[in-house]
C-alpha cells in the first residue's frame, strides 16, 4: 500500500509542456482518475509515475521517498496497458507468472498464485491459450492478473477500457471498481472519457493542456467546477453556456441578456459579489436544471430527441440554443413557443475573462 | 481483344523485357554453359572435348580422385558453420543494443557496423589483409609493435578465423538492419511491460524481443546461408585460399582450377555442383519455411 504524491511535477518535451507544475497528493488505497481530452498529458503523468520519464523539475514521491531517479523495475508497480501488452508467444499461465519469473519467485509457487488472481478474475479455465485466441475482454483480465500477481503497491492502468465494446465496458467498469475496493492497492487510470472517471474513480484529476484543471470527488467536479473548461468536459450532454451581464438594482443582482432577466438567489449573490472582477459573466446551466412548462423565460422547440429514459430537448431563445432533459415521454411539437425555468441553486457562474467559476 | 492484349504486353514487355533479358544473358546463359563445359576436358586451348561423366567422378573419387576435395568440403563446412551463427548473434546483439539505448548513439552505431556494406569489396578485402599482415607495417602488428612486442603471422596462424570474421561482419551489417527494422516495429508497450514487470535488459532481449524476431531470424539466417555457401570474394582478397589450401572453400577452389590452372571443363564441373547444391537448399528452406509464409506480410509477431 503506498501513498502517492505528485509535487509540481513537470515533464518538457522540447519546447512542449506536456506536463506543467502537477501537483496533486493520491492517499492509500485510492482509486483516482487521471482525466483529459488527448494530448492533456494525462499519459504522461502515469509514465512518469511509472518511471518511463524522469521529471523535468519537480518530485514523484511514493510514501515520502522522493523516486525522481528510480527505475520502473524498482518500483513494485503493476501495470496495465491500453494494448494489453500480452506476449504473443506465451500462453495465458506464462504471461501471467512471467513477474515471478522475473522476480525469480521459486517455479513451485507459480502455480497457486497463477491460480489466486486467475480465479479472481475469472479466467482460470483460460490457462493454456495463447492471446491471440482470447477476446479483447479476456486479454484484459489476463494483463489485469499479470499486474496483481505480483502483489504491487501501485496498480497504473492506462485507459483500461478503451479497447472493449460498449457493453463490456459497462461491465468491467463496475467489476474494475469493485476490484479495487476489495484489494484496496492504490490505484491510478488514465481515461479521456469522463463517464469512465465519474462512475469508477474516488477523486478525479482533470488536466488541460498539461496543466491540473481541478481535483475532487465526481460529485464535487460536477456540481462546482472551477473553471469553464471542467464545467464543459464533465456531464452528458454538456452545460449549456450563454454570455451574460451582471446587473445590480436596487441591491439585488440580475442576469441579463437581450432574451431574458432573472435575479440571482441570495446564496449566489453573495459569492459572486465577493469573487467577479467585471460584469461580463458566463452562465452556466446543467441540460437536468432548466424545467420546461413553467418560468418566465420564453423559447421555442427546435427538435426533441427521444432518450427512453429522459427526452432531450433543443430549445432556442432568440439566437441562443439550450439542451433540455424533459421527462421521458414528454410531448412537445417542433416550433411550439414554452415557458421555461432555471434551477436558481444549481446555476453556474464562470469570470469571462479568467474562465474561473465565481461560486467557489 | 487485340486490342486488350497488346495494351498488357506492350507495358509488360517494356517494363520487364530488360531486367528479364539481362537475367537471361548473365544468369541463365552462364549456368547452361558451365553446364555444358562440365562435361568436357577444355583447358587453356579453348577446345571442347566431352569426356562424359570423368569430371565428377574425379570429384565424387570414383576411380580416381581429387585429393583436395574432402579438405576443400571441410573447409566449406567450418567457414559456414562459423560465419552463420556469429553474423546472426552479432547481428541480434547489435541490433538490440543499438536499439536500447540512447537514439543518437544507437544510430551512430548502426552506421558504423553498415559501412562494410556500402565500400567497395576489395577495399574491404584489403582492409582486412593489411590489418592482419604478417610484417610490421600490418596495423595489429604496428600496435603491437608499439608495445614492444614481437610480429605475430595472423594470416599464417588464425587465417579461417580472420576470413570468417571478415565475412561475418558483412552479413552483420544486413542482420542487424533487419533485425533493427523489425525491432523498431514491436510496440513499445511490450518492452515497457517487461520493464514495470522488473525485467533487466538482458530479461526484456530474451523474453520478448528475440522472441518477436522468430521470422527475421529465419530468413536471415536462409539468406546468409546460401550466401555463405558461395562466397570467395573476400577469401580471395584477404588469403588467396591459402596458406595451401587452408581458407580454400568450394566457391575459390572452382575458381582457382578454372582461371589459375585454366582447366576450364574440371572448374565447370566443380561450379556445377555448388549449383545444384544451392538449387536442393532452396528448395530444402523454402520447404522448411513455407513459401508463402515467407513471402507473406507481418514476419514480425507482435
Amino acid at each position: 500500500m503506498m501513498r502517492i504524491s505528485l509535487h509540481n511535477l513537470s515533464k518538457y518535451f522540447g519546447d512542449v509542456k506536456a506536463v506543467d507544475e502537477l501537483t496533486l497528493q493520491i492517499q492509500e488505497g485510492e482509486f483516482v482518475a487521471l482525466l483529459g481530452p488527448s494530448g492533456c498529458g494525462k499519459t504522461t503523468t502515469l509514465l512518469t509515475i511509472a518511471g518511463f520519464y524522469r521529471p523535468t523539475k519537480g518530485e514523484v514521491r511514493f510514501s515520502d521517498r522522493v523516486v525522481n531517479d528510480l527505475p520502473p523495475r524498482e518500483r513494485n508497480i503493476g501495470m496495465v496497458f491500453q494494448s494489453y501488452a500480452l506476449y504473443p508467444h506465451m500462453r495465458v499461465f506464462d504471461n501471467i507468472t512471467f513477474p515471478l519469473k522475473i522476480k525469480k519467485v521459486p517455479k513451485k509457487h507459480w502455480g497457486t498464485k497463477a491460480t489466486e488472481v486467475a480465479k479472481l478474475l475469472e479466467i482460470a479455465d483460460l490457462m493454456d491459450r495463447v492471446p491471440g485466441q482470447l477476446s479483447g475482454g479476456q486479454q484484459q483480465r489476463v494483463a489485469l492478473a499479470r499486474s496483481l500477481v505480483k502483489e504491487p503497491d501501485l496498480l497504473l492502468l492506462d485507459e483500461p477500457l478503451s479497447n472493449l465494446d460498449a457493453k463490456l465496458r459497462i461491465t468491467m467498469r463496475a467489476e474494475l471498481k469493485r476490484l479495487q475496493k476489495d484489494l484496496g492497492i492504490t490505484t491510478i487510470f488514465v481515461t479521456h472519457d469522463q463517464v469512465e472517471a465519474m462512475t469508477m474513480a474516488d477523486r478525479i484529476a482533470l488536466l488541460e493542456g498539461g496543466r491540473l484543471q481541478q481535483v475532487g470527488s465526481p460529485e464535487e467536479l460536477y456540481d462546482l467546477p472551477a473553471t469553464l473548461f471542467v464545467a464543459g468536459f464533465i456531464g452528458t450532454p454538456p452545460m449549456n453556456f450563454v454570455e451574460v451581464s451582471l446587473e445590480e438594482v436596487e441591491g439585488r443582482l440580475f442576469v441579463t441578456t437581450e432574451h431574458f432577466r432573472f435575479p440571482l438567489s441570495n446564496g449566489i449573490a453573495q459569492k459572486v459579489h465577493r469573487m467577479a472582477t467585471s460584469r461580463e459573466v458566463v452562465l452556466g446551466v446543467r441540460p437536468e436544471d432548466i424545467t420546461i412548462g413553467q418560468g418566465k423565460i420564453e423559447g421555442e422547440v427546435y427538435v426533441v430527441e427521444p432518450l427512453g429514459r429522459d427526452t432531450l430537448v433543443t430549445l432556442r431563445i432568440g439566437a441562443l440554443g439550450f439542451k433540455v432533459l424533459a421527462p421521458p415521454r414528454f410531448r412537445v411539437a417542433i416550433g411550439e413557443r414554452v415557458q421555461l425555468a432555471f434551477s436558481m441553486e444549481r446555476i453556474q457562474l464562470f469570470d469571462k475573462a479568467t474562465e474561473r467559476s465565481l461560486l467557489l | 481483344m487485340r486490342r486488350t492484349i497488346t495494351s498488357k504486353v506492350v507495358p509488360l514487355a517494356s517494363f520487364m523485357g530488360p531486367s528479364l533479358s539481362l537475367i537471361l544473358l548473365f544468369y541463365f546463359v552462364p549456368v547452361v554453359l558451365t553446364l555444358l563445359i562440365a562435361f568436357t576436358d577444355m583447358g587453356r586451348t579453348l577446345q571442347w572435348h566431352f569426356i562424359g561423366l570423368y569430371n565428377f567422378a574425379r570429384l565424387f573419387g570414383v576411380g580416381i580422385r581429387d585429393p583436395f576435395i574432402l579438405k576443400i568440403i571441410t573447409n566449406t563446412l567450418i567457414y559456414v558453420a562459423g560465419a552463420l551463427p556469429v553474423t546472426i548473434l552479432g547481428g541480434l546483439l547489435l541490433s538490440i543494443l543499438s536499439m536500447r539505448m540512447h537514439r543518437g548513439a544507437g544510430l551512430f552505431f548502426r552506421t558504423v557496423f553498415f559501412i562494410p556494406r556500402v565500400i567497395p569489396p576489395v577495399v574491404w578485402g584489403f582492409l582486412w589483409a593489411w590489418s592482419f599482415e604478417g610484417t610490421r607495417y600490418g596495423l595489429f602488428n604496428a600496435i603491437r609493435g608499439a608495445w614492444g612486442l614481437p610480429v605475430v603471422y595472423w594470416l599464417i596462424r588464425y587465417p579461417m578465423l580472420i576470413v570468417i570474421l571478415a565475412n561475418a561482419f558483412l552479413g552483420i551489417s544486413l542482420a542487424m538492419l533487419v533485425f533493427s527494422s523489425a525491432i523498431a516495429s514491436i510496440p513499445r508497450d511490450f518492452t515497457r511491460a517487461a520493464e514495470v514487470d522488473g525485467a533487466s535488459e538482458w530479461q526484456i532481449a530474451r523474453y520478448v524481443i528475440v522472441p518477436a524476431l522468430k521470422w527475421p531470424i529465419l530468413t536471415m539466417t536462409a539468406w546468409h546461408l546460401m550466401s555463405f555457401i558461395n562466397s570467395y570474394v573476400y577469401i580471395m582478397l584477404i588469403t588467396g585460399g591459402g596458406p595451401y589450401y587452408a581458407t580454400e572453400v568450394w566457391g575459390l577452389y572452382g575458381y582457382h582450377v578454372a582461371f589459375s590452372q585454366y582447366r576450364y571443363g574440371y572448374g565447370s564441373s566443380v561450379m556445377t555442383v555448388l549449383v545444384v547444391v544451392n538449387m536442393l537448399l532452396l528448395v530444402a528452406l523454402v520447404k522448411a519455411f513455407g513459401m508463402r509464409r515467407m513471402l507473406g506480410r507481418g514476419k514480425i509477431e507482435v
